[in-house]
């Protein structure tokens, strides 16, 4: 019985398992499947879940200030005459789009492990610098001229 | 069976030495090349706001409103690229490449953003042509 058992775990070993220090067969009844324990209930690291409210709470102003930037661009003409100058115009005009979502998951990148605060502070700062002014402008003058038509 | 498993974890070829350096630290020349590939675009930015400090007075002259001449966002149109390019490298200092190039990535966007912004007030401050 015994040599059956060798056997089996014979034809579950690979050629030069043991110079890999993997003495044991790989699968069989005569070697204990090892289980890594997966910790279900792992205590969540400090501050993680404040850090995740308040990306939540920072998404839509964000998405927001997004779709203005969109909608700024398609207004925006560089009155440019020189092509190079174009290019960097609309090379602007890109990254003016991405500004926002990417001040949004840059700071969540790098504040992973950081205070809830910090990530509060350089939100916050993000909305500050990122007023689609354009967009804001157009709208007071927009309403300006309504108020006076009326 | 003990023993071998604890052959398997003590003979792992990839396990770091302490006195290894990190793997994940980036080399000078690629943190330099970042560096410079950033300071070219920052450069780039700079050009419009270089250009407008330079023209627009002259235009505001022509059309005899030179007193109007909005001076202050002209020359933050300048000072704020290669300020975001240094807050960009010393934010970024200390982490991984891809971090920083992220940071100066974030950093470029909000320069156009800005840029883009400054237009807008220039515009809307701008006096009514006699």
């Amino acid at each position: 019985m015994a040599d059956l058992e060798d056997d089996d775990d014979a034809a579950l070993r690979w050629a030069g398992d043991e110079e890999q220090g993997r003495e044991a067969p790989r699968l069989g009844g005569s070697a204990p499947v090892v289980v890594e324990e997966v910790a279900a209930d792992e205590p969540a690291a400090p501050g993680s879940r404040g850090r995740r409210a308040v990306a939540a709470a920072f998404a839509l102003p964000y998405l927001l200030y997004t779709v203005l930037w969109v909608f700024v661009v398609q207004r925006l003409t560089s009155g440019a005459t020189s092509l190079p100058t174009e290019i960097l115009w609309q090379f602007g005009e890109f990254l003016a789009m991405l500004a926002a979502p990417a001040w949004f998951a840059g700071t969540l990148a790098l504040t992973r492990d950081g205070r809830p605060l910090a990530r509060v502070g350089w939100l916050a700062l993000g909305l500050g610098m990122l007023v689609p002014w354009p967009f804001v402008l157009d709208l007071y003058a927009a309403l300006v001229i309504a108020g006076n038509l009326s | 069976m003990t023993d071998a498993l604890e052959t398997d974890d003590a003979s792992t070829p990839d396990a770091p030495s302490p006195d290894a350096p990190s793997p994940d630290a980036p080399s000078r020349g690629a943190v330099i090349a970042v560096a410079a590939v950033f300071a070219v675009l920052f450069g780039l930015a700079t050009l419009g706001p270089v250009s407008n400090l330079v023209a627009l007075p002259q235009v505001y002259q022509v059309y005899g409103i030179g007193d109007a001449v909005p001076w202050a966002l002209l020359v933050a149109g300048v000072v704020i690229p290669p300020l975001l390019y240094v807050a960009g490298l010393l934010l970024g200092r200390g982490r991984l490449l891809v971090h920083r190039a992220i940071v100066l990535v974030v950093a470029l966007a909000t320069t156009f953003a800005l840029g883009f912004g400054l237009i807008a007030w220039v515009a809307a401050l701008q006096p009514a042509l006699g």
